[in-house]
C-alpha cells in the first residue's frame, strides 16, 4: 500500500486495474498462474510509472472502462459487475463491427498481456526459455 | 576502381564515433559531406566517401547500442531503440502499427536483416514509367554485389532455421509452392536467438554498425550519435550547412547545439523523417510531391496451434519465404515475436487466450507482406510528431484477403489443428471450407489487424522536377548539393524487404557524388 501511496493510485482505481487484468487473464494458482496470483496490476503500475504522465494516462483509462458499460446501456459500473459479466463486456468489444471498439479492447490487451507475459516466473509456465540460445553459445554449440 | 584523394591519410586519424556523455560544449564542425541518419543508407554513403578520400560527418539522433550495453528488459528496447518506444502507427482503416528504429545503424538495428535484391521487374518499371536511366538489373548488379560482401549476405543455414519457418516450409512444399530459405545479412555468429528486433546479442546479425560505421570511422568520419538535424542552411539556392542540437540519451531534451558547415548535404533520416525534415524547413518541394506517395509494404500476419512442440522463439524468426504469389504482389516470410508481444496478437480473451498461451510451445506464425498501390502521406503533428494518413484501397484489401487465405492454406497442410488469422469476424479456422468462406465474403479493411516495417516513396526519384523530389541520383531538383539516400526516392513498393535496395541505391548516390559533385571540384 506504502508504494501505491507513492505512485498516487488510489483503491479505487486499483480495483478497476484488478479487475480488468483478472477478467483478460484469469488466476488458475501456482502452476497456471493469472493476473492476481502475480500482482500484475503492481507490477504494472511499478513499470508504467518511469514514463512521464502515463500514471495519469493510466487512471484515465481504468476509470473510462468503469463507465463504458453505463454507456452501452448496463446500469452498472464495471466494478460492479461480476466477473463473467466482465469478461462478456469486454469480449463484445472484441466481436464489435466498429473499428473503433476493436482497436480500444486489443490496446487494452496489449497493456495487461504485455506485462503478464514479460515476467520470468510466467515463462517458466509457458515454456519460453529465452537463456536457451545462450546456453548453447556457452556450451560453445550452434542448435 | 576509385582513386582516393590527396591528403587522406591525414583524414583517416580524425575517424571517430562521439555520443552525447563525451560532448559538453557546442559543436562546430566543417565538413566536404554532411549525412543524416545511420541506417541502411547514411552508413553506405558515409562509408563510401570516407573511402573515397572526402571529409565526411554522420549526424544519428539515435544511441549507440552494443551487445554489452542492450537493455535486457524488451519492454526498455522498444522504448530505447525505437522511435514513440514502437508504437508509431498510422491513421486509416485500418490503423497500421508502423516500428521504427532509433539507433546507430537506424533500423538496421532491430530488423530481421532479410537481404533481398529490388527485383528485376521492379527496376524495369521504373526505367518505363518514371524514365530512370541507369537503374536497369545489370547496371544495379556490381552495387548489389559489392553490398552483399560486406554486409555478409548469407542463407539462413538448416541448423538456425527454426521450427516455425520449418514447418511452414513443409506446408508449402506439399502444395507445390515456391520456396525457400531467405538470404540475411548474419555471419556464423549468428545462434539463432530469435530476438532480432531487439537487438542482437552476438553480433551475428551485421547491422551497419558493425561494418559501414566502422569502416567509415576508420577511413576518417566523424560520427555523432544523440544528436538530431533541425535547421538545414541554404545559401543562393545551395547547401551551405545543419544545424541541430545535442541530445542527453535520458531525457531526450537538448543539452548543447552542434553545426556542420558543409559542401553536400545527404538526408538519410527515413521515409518518414526525412520528408518531415524537409517541410519543417520548407526546402525541395517545389513538386509538391515531400511526404507523399507514401507506401508502407504493410503485412497480415497468420498463426497456427500444433500437437507438436514448435518452440517458435528459437531460431532465426525471419528465416524463410514462399514467393509463390510475388506476381500477386505478396510476399511471405517468417515471423514470430517473443510472448508479450503474442498474446495480444491471438484471438480471445480470458480463459481462451490463456490457454492459447500456455501452449506458447505449440504455437507457430508466419506473415505476408502486400505490394501497395495504397498511397499515403507523411505530415508534421503537434509536440513535433508525424502524422501518418494511410487508408488501404481495395485492390491492397484483396490481396490482403488472398494473403490471408493462402497463409491459412499453407498452415492446415502443415498439419495444423487451429489458425488463426486474426480477422476479427473469423479468428479461428479449422477447416480449409472456411478459407474459401473468408475468399468469397471478402475482408473489409477495418476488419484485419496489419502490421508494416517497410516506409518508402515519399521523396521519389523522378526523370522530372514537376512531379519527384529528387532526380535519378538522388539531388533535389530545388537545392543543389541536397541529395537524398534512404528508401523515401523509392517511386513504388518493392515488394520484398528494402534494405539491400537502400544500400544499392545510397552507394549509386555515393559513387555520382564523388565523382560528379567532389572529385571534379
Amino acid at each position: 500500500m506504502q508504494e501505491l501511496k507513492k505512485h498516487s493510485i488510489g483503491k479505487r482505481t486499483l480495483k478497476i486495474l484488478e479487475d480488468l487484468a483478472e477478467a483478460l487473464i484469469p488466476s488458475g494458482g501456482p502452476d497456471y498462474p493469472g493476473a492476481r496470483d502475480i500482482g500484475l496490476v503492481e507490477k504494472l503500475i511499478e513499470r508504467v510509472s518511469i514514463f512521464p504522465r502515463a500514471l495519469t494516462a493510466l487512471k484515465i483509462f481504468a476509470w473510462a472502462w468503469e463507465f463504458a458499460p453505463l454507456c452501452f446501456l448496463k446500469f452498472r459500473l464495471f466494478t460492479w459487475m461480476k466477473p463473467e459479466k466482465q469478461l462478456k463486456f469486454l469480449e463484445a468489444w472484441e466481436k464489435s463491427r466498429l473499428m473503433s471498439r476493436r482497436w480500444l479492447i486489443m490496446l487494452t490487451k496489449g497493456i495487461f498481456m504485455a506485462g503478464f507475459y514479460n515476467q520470468p516466473l510466467v515463462w517458466e509456465k509457458i515454456g519460453y526459455e529465452p537463456g536457451k540460445c545462450f546456453r548453447a553459445m556457452q556450451d560453445g554449440e550452434k542448435r | 576502381m576509385f582513386s582516393r584523394n590527396a591528403g587522406w591519410r591525414e583524414k583517416v586519424n580524425l575517424g571517430k564515433i562521439f555520443e552525447a556523455k563525451d560532448i559538453s560544449g557546442e559543436i562546430k564542425q566543417s565538413s566536404e559531406v554532411c549525412i543524416i541518419g545511420s541506417g541502411a543508407g547514411g552508413a553506405v554513403v558515409a562509408k563510401e566517401l570516407a573511402e573515397y578520400g572526402h571529409e565526411v560527418v554522420l549526424i544519428e539522433e539515435g544511441s549507440r547500442w552494443t551487445k554489452e550495453n542492450y537493455p535486457r528488459d524488451p519492454i526498455m528496447v522498444f522504448r530505447k531503440m525505437y522511435r514513440d518506444s514502437g508504437g508509431s502507427v498510422t491513421i486509416g482503416k485500418p490503423p497500421v502499427l508502423l516500428p521504427i528504429g532509433k539507433a546507430l545503424g537506424g533500423t538496421t538495428k532491430v530488423n530481421s536483416g532479410t537481404c533481398l535484391r529490388t527485383p528485376d521487374k521492379v527496376l524495369h518499371r521504373w526505367r518505363r514509367e518514371f524514365g530512370l536511366e541507369g537503374v536497369e538489373p545489370d547496371q544495379m548488379r556490381p552495387y548489389f554485389e559489392r553490398v552483399e560482401k560486406i554486409v555478409s549476405a548469407t542463407p539462413v543455414g538448416k541448423e538456425i532455421m527454426g521450427r516455425n519457418n520449418e514447418i511452414f516450409l513443409e506446408g508449402a512444399k506439399k502444395l507445390g509452392y515456391s520456396a525457400g530459405p531467405l538470404i540475411r545479412n548474419a555471419n556464423e555468429n549468428c545462434h539463432g536467438c530469435g530476438i532480432c528486433t531487439l537487438g542482437c546479442p552476438t553480433d551475428g546479425k551485421r547491422s551497419t554498425d558493425l561494418n559501414y560505421i566502422p569502416q567509415a570511422v576508420s577511413f576518417g568520419a566523424r560520427v555523432y550519435c544523440e544528436a538530431r538535424a533541425e535547421k538545414i542552411i541554404v545559401k543562393d539556392g545551395q547547401i551551405s550547412g545543419i544545424e541541430g542540437s545535442i541530445l542527453d540519451p535520458e531525457s531526450g531534451k537538448p543539452k548543447t547545439r552542434f553545426s556542420v558547415t558543409c559542401k553536400i548535404l545527404v538526408l538519410c533520416a527515413g521515409a518518414i523523417h526525412t520528408p518531415l525534415l524537409l517541410k519543417r524547413n520548407g526546402l525541395a518541394n517545389s513538386s509538391g510531391q515531400v511526404g507523399k506517395n507514401l507506401r508502407i509494404h504493410p503485412g497480415i500476419r497468420v498463426s497456427a496451434i500444433f500437437d507438436q512442440d514448435i518452440n517458435g522463439y528459437l531460431g532465426v524468426p525471419q528465416s524463410a519465404y514462399v514467393d509463390e504469389f510475388a506476381d500477386e504482389g505478396i510476399m511471405m516470410e517468417g515471423v514470430f515475436v517473443v510472448p508479450f508481444l503474442t498474446a495480444p496478437m491471438l484471438p480471445f480473451l480470458g480463459e481462451k487466450n490463456k490457454e492459447l498461451m500456455f501452449h506458447y510451445k505449440n504455437i507457430a506464425a508466419f506473415g505476408a507482406m502486400i505490394m501497395d498501390e495504397t498511397r499515403g502521406t507523411v505530415f508534421q503533428g503537434p509536440f513535433g510528431l508525424p502524422l501518418i494518413r494511410y487508408q488501404l484501397c481495395d485492390e491492397d484489401i484483396k490481396k490482403a484477403s488472398r494473403a490471408v487465405a493462402y497463409a491459412s492454406e499453407i498452415w492446415l497442410a502443415a498439419g495444423a489443428k487451429r489458425v488463426f488469422p486474426a480477422v476479427c469476424w473469423m479468428p479461428e479456422i479449422n477447416s480449409i471450407k472456411q478459407v474459401r468462406t473468408l475468399i468469397q465474403r471478402g475482408i473489409r479493411p477495418g476488419e484485419l489487424e496489419m502490421m508494416a516495417f517497410h516506409p518508402m516513396g515519399t521523396c521519389q526519384m523522378g526523370a522530372e522536377r514537376r512531379t519527384s523530389v529528387v532526380d535519378p541520383y538522388g539531388e533535389s531538383w530545388d537545392v543543389k548539393n541536397l541529395f537524398i539516400a534512404d528508401a523515401s526516392i523509392f517511386p513504388t513498393c518493392l515488394g520484398v524487404n528494402p534494405m539491400e535496395s537502400i544500400m544499392a541505391f545510397a552507394n549509386r548516390t555515393a559513387d555520382y557524388i564523388h565523382r560528379m559533385k567532389l572529385n571534379s571540384a
